[in-house]
């Protein structure tokens, strides 16, 4: 084979992928480079370009510190509340139980709602006195007198606990998309075998999903990383700072202060947060696929 | 084929058209909207568009267009907007925005504008705090259309029954606290308060500062912000005793509901109160009187009638020692980016007409003096008001206002939720919000 065919054979795939390219570029490079260019500017409107005082501010800022450990607590307990959940939800919904059928209409309605509505739905549910949220916090901590959203702790569980509501649905329907695809003969040959249910599922299920898995995790884990809105419609980012994700510093910098440049240094922290997630679960799906 | 071609030059007119429809000269106003509003929102709407049928009555060649942005993000996006050459020609703004603009320099100076009027035109609209706080460093950025004031609303028949007289309202602090001490009760014997006697927001909204902070640092002598030294100062002995006033009536006195530190400033103040949980609501807002109509509160007085009376609630002034609570409006402004000033400022001089201003939902109470000398004004519930008006206070001239609130916000919660050391705690929160913007 000479090498033109070959070099030809090459042009073809990427003359296809060029316009998928080229709208990546437009919507995502274009916008991202001026945002990261403004984090370098230091504030105000006659800002100084290049600075690095934005970093250097934020990093010796207690307050910062404690938004993106506030941030890590709630990607982890979204995450990791929201994916085996999903995962036995999965299970149930790819098998072919009548009754269940209409569950698959019914778990779509917590991503059907519009964040901030939802938000305000578990904040009366955890309001004062008589939010049903408030009477089970109360039984499960012993305080009777416990007001939720008045302590930093049970805020951040509400918070985690509405997310979690609303991303169920998605890694749910992420993984059974995941399992619908594996062969029925897998299943069928290890039956025959004398595999157990959870045997079948850890040699098979498991593995076969573990890349669906990964994409579900990493959506999750973005859309938390990124969210201000539910947090800032649920507790304004209180009480005293101990909701403040720094995606609602990032807001209230940007559009209740008007520093901008903070705001972009924030957004490219949580730029490098994502990345790191993405890395670490496809660093960890390629080890699990190597030991397959 | 046929349908086609004529499809094809539809398509082709309309794009025209709409090219066209660009590129006429119009006139960019920028309004607020609330999407929580509801019908108040449509009134406002229906008011302006009536507006703006005037202007374009004077004014045929020039249309114009209406802007819609959220009532708490418009003076940002007038900003925002400066900085990326987005042009508007009018634009509502909140005094308590000023030295940010003034800062940004987004807003045009109407100062020559405004030295075109005469001194009675003046005199009746430059009474109000906001007039003095929509100028900055000698230059006028907004004019105000009306009054937004807060005071202390209370429950007549609540009053009577805990054996107080409703036309003799606390005068001091001392008096408040007693009063609604008495006020305090648990109606079914259950060991629960079922009515709290003050009603105080020390949420993580701006509310904080504004309505409860403020004036009880100001009555005991203390201030936010000193402009010379552009340093945060409230972490003072006035500040702390501020502090101790609002966490003696939730945890000493037992008078304010605890859960007064979270959710919004209508979730603990104006609900609460509506649905008698509360005897009196201290920093309740001229905005929401059409609810106390709506209700048969009171009669005839929103809006106002010669007949207008008070039946289950009265008012009374903020009960400190300066009477002051914080008082801004919705100010109106022209944008530095406008290529048509003179038509901007014709469409302000449009909306401050007193036949116009009278009846915009959204000023509050009146802002022109002629107004409140009319006969409708001439009652007790409007004494009360415009006196509120007149002790009113703005916010601190500082850009970073904003940063400020929430920094005492989440300061006074952290004393009142924690039980941290109350100078301790204002004085580190103070230190980093100075450490931010104030230190060379």
């Amino acid at each position: 084979m000479t090498d033109m065919p070959v070099r030809k054979r090459q042009i073809a795939p990427t003359l296809l992928f060029l316009p998928a390219f080229s709208l990546l570029i437009l919507f995502w490079c274009v916008p991202l480079i001026p945002g990261l260019g403004l984090a370098f500017r230091s504030p105000g409107p006659e800002g100084v370009w290049p600075s690095l005082i934005n970093y250097s501010r934020l990093l010796g800022e207690l307050t910062f510190r404690r938004n993106l450990l506030l941030s890590l607590i709630y990607v982890v307990g979204v995450v990791g509340s929201a994916t085996p959940i999903a995962y036995v939800a999965s299970l149930l919904m790819t098998r072919n139980i009548r009754s269940l059928k209409w569950s698959r209409s019914l778990l779509l309605i917590p991503w059907v709602v519009p964040p901030v509505v939802s938000s305000l739905i578990f904040r009366n549910m955890a309001w004062a006195e008589i939010g049903p949220l408030t009477k089970l916090y109360r039984l499960i901590s012993g305080q009777p007198g416990l007001l939720p959203l008045q302590d930093s702790s049970w805020a951040m569980a509400t918070i985690i606990l509405h997310s979690f509501w609303r991303s169920v649905p998605v890694m749910t329907l992420f993984l059974a998309a995941g399992i619908a695809t594996i062969p029925r003969e897998f299943h069928e040959a290890a039956q025959t075998d004398g595999a157990t249910s959870l045997q079948r599922f850890w040699h098979i299920t498991f593995p076969l999903t573990r890349m669906h898995l990964a994409v579900g995790m990493l959506l999750i884990t973005a859309f938390t990383l990124q969210d201000a809105e539910t947090v800032y419609a649920l507790t304004g980012g209180g009480p005293h700072h101990g909701t403040e994700v720094a995606a609602v510093r990032l807001f209230k910098e940007a559009f209740d202060y008007g520093q901008f440049a903070i705001a972009a240094a924030i957004g490219s922290f949580l730029l490098a947060a994502g990345l790191c997630f993405m890395l670490l679960y496809l660093a960890s799906f390629r080890r699990a696929e190597a030991t397959l | 084929m046929l349908k086609r071609r004529f499809l094809a030059v539809a398509i082709v007119c309309i794009l025209l058209l709409s090219i066209g429809g660009c590129g006429r000269k119009k006139l960019r106003v920028a309004h607020i909207y609330e999407p929580l509003a509801g019908p108040a929102h449509r009134l406002n709407f229906r008011w302006l568009k009536g507006v703006i049928r005037q202007y374009e009555k004077q004014h045929p060649n020039l249309p114009v267009r209406l802007e819609q942005i959220q009532w708490d993000k418009i003076d940002a996006k007038a900003i925002s907007d400066y900085r990326a050459g987005v042009r508007h020609d009018v634009v509502m703004t909140s005094p308590q925005f000023m030295p940010q603009h003034f800062e940004e320099g987004d807003l045009l100076d109407l100062t020559p504008y405004v030295s075109k009027w005469s001194s009675e035109k003046l005199d009746d609209l430059s009474w109000s705090p906001s007039w003095r706080k929509c100028e900055q460093n000698g230059v006028r950025l907004a004019i105000p259309t009306g009054v937004h004031t807060r005071l202390v609303v209370f429950r007549r028949d609540m009053f009577e029954r805990a054996g107080l007289d409703p036309e003799n309202p606390p005068k001091n602090l001392d008096e408040l606290v007693e009063a609604a001490k008495k006020l305090t009760r648990d109606t079914d014997g259950d060991g629960k308060t079922d009515v709290w006697g003050l009603g105080l927001y020390i949420g993580p909204l701006r509310a904080t500062i504004e309505l409860y902070f403020a004036p009880l640092l100001w009555h005991f002598g203390g201030e936010l912000y000193d402009k010379k030294s552009n340093l945060a100062i409230f972490a003072s002995d006035p500040g702390v005793k501020a502090v101790r006033f609002l966490d003696d009536c939730i945890h000493k006195h037992r008078i304010t509901p605890p859960w007064a530190c979270s959710g919004t400033y209508d979730d603990v103040i104006q609900q609460p109160f509506l649905e008698g949980k509360v005897a009196m609501a201290w920093g309740w807002g001229n905005y929401w009187n059409k609810v106390l109509e709506e209700k048969g509160w009171i009669k005839g007085l929103v809006p106002p009638t010669a007949q207008g009376r008070e039946i289950k609630v009265g008012v009374f002034v903020t009960p400190t020692e300066t009477k002051a609570q914080f008082t801004n409006c919705w100010a109106i402004s022209i944008h530095k980016l406008s290529k048509q000033p003179q038509e901007a400022f014709s469409f302000i001089e449009t909306v401050l007409e007193a036949k116009n201003l009278e009846v915009y939902p959204d000023a509050g109470v009146p802002v022109l003096k002629s107004i409140w000398a009319k006969k409708e004004y001439q009652n007790h519930w409007y004494r009360v008001w415009k006196e509120a008006a007149e002790a009113g206070r703005p916010m601190p001239s500082t850009p970073h206002y904003y940063d400020l609130a929430d920094t005492v916000a989440n300061a006074l919660q952290e004393v009142i939720l924690k039980h941290a050391d109350p100078a301790a705690t204002l004085k580190r929160h103070q230190d980093e919000f100075n450490d931010r913007y104030a230190r060379p």
